[in-house]
Formats: C-alpha cells, sequence, structure tokens
C-alpha cells in the first residue's frame, strides 16, 4: 500500500468533528499531521462513547504540535489569543510566568455555553507542575458570586468554583500536576464536586454561595483568571489541555481523564 | 530574575491591544499607577510593531527592591 493509500486509510477513520478542526487549523496558516489526527479522533470518539462529548461544551489541546494548532479548540474551534507572549512548546504545554502573560480563550462561559448552564458547570485544566500557592490555573468571574475557577493547590487541597464560591477538595497526592476538575450539578455544596485524576476528592468545605442571575460574562483566562475584564492571581504554570462544559458522572470522570491522559501520553505530555 | 518594561497608563494605552495573529499585548496594571510588560516582547516577531516604542521605555528586573508591587499584594 502506498504512503498515499495508507494516508487515505487513516483519513478514513478520523472523526467528522476533528477534521472540521483540522481545517479551521489549515486555515489559519497552521498544519495537523496524520499521527495528530488519529489521536484526536481517538479521543473525540472515547468522549463520545462515555457521551461525554455531548456534556463537554469545549476542549483546548494546548499541547499541539505546533502553535496554530494548540490555539485552537477542538469543539467549538475558537482561537486563544496569546496575551503578553506566553511560552509555547510543542507537545507539551504553554508556559504562563505567574507575572504578565496568559492565554485569553474567548470563551465566554454565559453566551458560549451549549450543555452547561447556571447551575450546572465544570471547568477541567491538565498542569504538567506541581506550584502550592494562591493562585489559579484559570477562570473567570464576574459579580455576585459568579466564579468559574480551578486553584488546583494551596498546600493539600484544591479551591474549586463552579459559578459559586468556592468549596475545598483534599488533593489525593500534594500535587498540582495531573487533571483537576471542579464542577457543580444544583445549587448546593452536596451537588458541588471536585476530581483528580478521574478520582472524586473529599470535600472539606462546601461552598456556601452559588452564581445565580447567570454564568460569568467575561471570557475564561489562562494562567490566572479574569476579574471582570482584569487579569488576576496569576499562576507560573504549564497547562497542557483544558474543558469547559456541564458536570459529569463519575463515570464520565474517569473516562475524560483516560482519554485525556492517553492524549497526553501518545504527545508526550503525559505527567 | 525576569525583567519587565514599565509604562505610564498613556504608554500602555498606546500598545495595548491585537499584534501579529494570535498574540495580543495587555500591559499589567501594578501599584503607583503603573503598567508592566515583560521584557521578552521586545524579541517577539509578534511585537516588532511596537519594538522601537517599548525599546526606549526604563526596564526593571522583579527582584529590585524598586519593581512595582501587584494590585494585590496577596498576588505575588
Amino acid at each position: 500500500m502506498s504512503s498515499i493509500a495508507r494516508r487515505l486509510g487513516v483519513m478514513g477513520q478520523v472523526d467528522a468533528d476533528v477534521l472540521s478542526w483540522r481545517d479551521t487549523i489549515i486555515a489559519a496558516g497552521g498544519s495537523v499531521s496524520v499521527a495528530i489526527l488519529s489521536i484526536a479522533s481517538r479521543f473525540v470518539s472515547d468522549e463520545k462513547a462515555s457521551d461525554a462529548w455531548a456534556l463537554t461544551d469545549d476542549y483546548w489541546p494546548f499541547w499541539g504540535e505546533n502553535l496554530i494548532q494548540a490555539t485552537v479548540s477542538l469543539k467549538q474551534r475558537r482561537t486563544v489569543t496569546l496575551v503578553n507572549a506566553p511560552a509555547f512548546t510543542a507537545r507539551r504545554h504553554f508556559a504562563t510566568d505567574g507575572t504578565s502573560r496568559y492565554l485569553n480563550t474567548g470563551f465566554i462561559p454565559s453566551t458560549h455555553k451549549v450543555a452547561a448552564s447556571t447551575h450546572n458547570i465544570r471547568l477541567a485544566v491538565y498542569l504538567r507542575d506541581n506550584l502550592s500557592g494562591n493562585t489559579y490555573a484559570a477562570g473567570a468571574v464576574s459579580s455576585s458570586n459568579r466564579n468559574l475557577r480551578v486553584r488546583p493547590r494551596n498546600g493539600s487541597v484544591a479551591y474549586l468554583d463552579a459559578n459559586s464560591s468556592s468549596g475545598t477538595y483534599t488533593l489525593p497526592a500534594a500535587t498540582s500536576a495531573g487533571y483537576t476538575a471542579g464542577s457543580r450539578d444544583a445549587a448546593s455544596g452536596a451537588s458541588s464536586y471536585g476530581y483528580k485524576n478521574g478520582v472524586a476528592m473529599v470535600q472539606t468545605v462546601a461552598p456556601t454561595a452559588f452564581g445565580s442571575a447567570s454564568l460569568p460574562v467575561v471570557p475564561v483566562f489562562v494562567g490566572g483568571y479574569n476579574n471582570a475584564g482584569v487579569f488576576t492571581a496569576p499562576r507560573a504554570t504549564s497547562i497542557g489541555f483544558m474543558a469547559v462544559g456541564a458536570t459529569l458522572s463519575a463515570a464520565q470522570e474517569l473516562a475524560q481523564y483516560n482519554a485525556v491522559q492517553a492524549w497526553a501520553t501518545a504527545v508526550g505530555a503525559n505527567v | 530574575m525576569p525583567v519587565f518594561i514599565v509604562l505610564t497608563a498613556d504608554e500602555a494605552t498606546h500598545v495595548r491591544g491585537p499584534a501579529l495573529p494570535p498574540y495580543a499585548l495587555e500591559p499589567i496594571e501594578r501599584q503607583g499607577g503603573v503598567f508592566i510588560l515583560p521584557a521578552g516582547v521586545l524579541d517577539h516577531p509578534a511585537y516588532q510593531m511596537h519594538a522601537e516604542f517599548l525599546a526606549a521605555l526604563p526596564r526593571v528586573d522583579s527582584a529590585d527592591p524598586s519593581f512595582p508591587a501587584a494590585l494585590d499584594p496577596s498576588e505575588d
């Protein structure tokens, strides 16, 4: 079989959503290799098999093989703006500096939600480093407890805000590295959840106040959070992947973690 | 330690905005009414339209006592 025929054989198995993602990247001047098409297609297939795809509004594979690829979101195909030159390492991550460099996803939760809603929201980040501090990996905040943020590690706990005040969750190991998700599916502490690498964390402090007017009305920033338009609580971090959407079940959390980790492993970005 | 360009509010307004896609410049406000940008933008091809202007501005090492503090010091 010729090389072209082999490539067409692979292309025939590529998910239609992945082909749309590829086309957006190419139109922006980037490229997607056959290998990444296969990896991304497997990811989307796994997500669809668990029904997490329908519940997740967008995904950001920051571990792209080139800069343009890394700045186009997978599902809604939005282009990230790189503010003040965050460092990009192909097949690994974007690195922010904890002072001035960050990413603006352009994803406004209140406007761009599809599956998510005011009382059903989730934010997940895959970090490649371990840092403890009062700093945020990503988020967007508007008034009246419309806080969507991940503080992946401060000491032994993660602080997770799912359109609410902070809930705290005990990390299974004292590290920010890995896949951290915060979500809620109703306006109560008992309906607020934290997951690390697909496994539920023990809630130590429940959120007590909940955004009820809407989701945040400003874009989600990465490397800190967007506080009503102001870049706030910056974190020097290396982020490989992010997802936003509605709450996942325990089984879907594990399935998504496994799918994310498989993509990370395939490109060498796994931690 | 990282070095930053220090800008006034007017200078920040002058450079703020989109650069070569997908990049943008957004000076970060610090205490004292000043703004900062990482000095690395001077050599970055996405920001060449502002390179000459930015190169003429003062710079300060983040370890220098004169480095302006964050608006919320708990964020440093």
